[in-house]
C-alpha cells in the first residue's frame, strides 16, 4: 500500500526524490501520511481535491481487498 | 518528459535519472549519450552520461496501468488500442470487478482520472485515456443510449419538455449524440458546474 501510494504520488510531482510515506498503524486502520516537497502539495491534492479524493478512492479498493482500512493524510 | 544525467558510471547516472523521473525501469527508455567506464571513470571523472525518458503512447501506457494494479494488489488482464480520439484500456478483472468499479463506478473513474493526470505529465496534452473494467462503461453507455431515445419519445408524446437529473458531462455527451440527428427534439444544457442537467425539448 505504501508503495502504492509512493508511485502515484512520485508520478504526480515536480520533486519525486522528496516524496516521503510513512505508515502509523492503528487497531483497526493504518494511517498513510504522505509528504511531498516545496509546491508540490497542490499536485498530490489536484483542482477541487480531485486528486487527492482520486488517491484515497483507489487507496480503499486495495485495502478493502487486504481487510484493513487505510487512511491517507496529506501532510503541509 | 526526461532527463539527463552524468555520473562515473552507466549505472549510477541511471539511477539518478530514475530517482528524479520517479520511475521505474520499466516505463522507461534509456539512451547511453557517453559511454563511462574506462581510465577517466576509474580516475573518478564524471564521463557516464545517459538520457532517460518516459514511453510514449500505448507501451507507456500499458506499463503505468500494470504497475497501478499491480500495487493495488490485483492481478488483471489489461487489452489496449489506439484510435484518432483516445487510448483505450478494457481490464479483465478476473471476478474482482466489484470492488475495482466501486459504487456507482467511483473507483473505475479514480483510477482514469489518475492515469490520465500521470500519463499528460509524462507525455504532454494530447489524447484522452478511457478506461473500461469488465464492459461496465460499455453496459452503461448503451443503457444511456436506451434511455435518451426513451425520453425523447415522452418529449414527443407528451408535447412537453423533458428534463434529466444532473449528469457528469461524458454521459450529458452521449443523450446529445444519440439525439442529434432526431429532428422531432431539440436537446441543450441548463444548470452549472456540479448540477447541469439535459432538457429534452420537443420541436413543432
Amino acid at each position: 500500500m505504501k508503495q502504492l501510494i509512493e508511485y502515484i504520488a512520485k508520478a504526480l510531482v515536480d520533486k519525486p526524490a522528496e516524496v516521503e510515506v510513512r505508515e502509523v498503524e492503528g487497531e483497526k486502520t493504518m494511517v498513510y501520511e504522505l509528504r511531498v516537497g516545496d509546491g508540490d502539495l497542490g499536485k498530490v491534492i489536484g483542482k477541487n481535491g480531485q486528486t487527492a479524493r482520486s488517491i484515497r478512492t483507489i487507496l480503499n479498493a486495495a485495502s478493502a481487498k487486504q481487510g484493513k482500512r487505510a487512511v491517507l493524510e496529506i501532510l503541509e | 518528459m526526461f532527463v539527463v544525467k552524468k555520473a562515473r558510471t552507466l549505472e549510477e547516472a541511471t539511477h539518478m535519472a530514475l530517482q528524479e523521473l520517479g520511475a521505474v525501469r520499466d516505463e522507461v527508455k534509456i539512451e547511453v549519450v557517453e559511454g563511462g567506464g574506462g581510465l577517466w571513470g576509474q580516475l573518478g571523472f564524471r564521463k557516464a552520461e545517459v538520457k532517460v525518458s518516459f514511453l510514449n503512447g500505448i507501451e507507456g501506457l500499458s506499463v503505468l496501468t500494470h504497475q497501478i494494479f499491480k500495487l493495488m494488489g490485483f492481478s488483471v488482464q489489461i487489452h489496449l488500442s489506439e484510435d484518432d480520439e483516445g487510448y483505450y484500456l478494457d481490464v479483465e478483472s478476473a471476478g474482482k470487478d466489484g470492488l475495482l468499479i466501486g459504487k456507482g463506478g467511483r473507483t473505475l473513474k479514480s483510477l482514469q482520472y489518475l492515469i490520465n493526470r500521470i500519463y499528460e505529465r509524462r507525455a504532454g496534452r494530447g489524447k484522452k485515456v478511457y478506461l473500461d473494467i469488465d464492459g461496465y462503461q460499455k453496459r452503461k453507455e448503451k443503457a444511456l443510449i436506451q434511455r435518451a431515445v426513451s425520453l425523447a419519445r415522452q418529449a414527443k408524446l407528451t408535447l412537453s419538455e423533458v428534463v434529466t437529473e444532473p449528469l457528469p458531462p461524458a454521459e450529458r455527451r452521449i443523450i446529445h449524440k444519440t439525439l442529434e440527428n432526431d429532428e422531432q427534439v431539440k436537446t441543450f444544457t441548463i444548470g452549472k458546474e456540479e448540477s447541469k442537467r439535459v432538457v429534452i425539448s420537443p420541436q413543432p
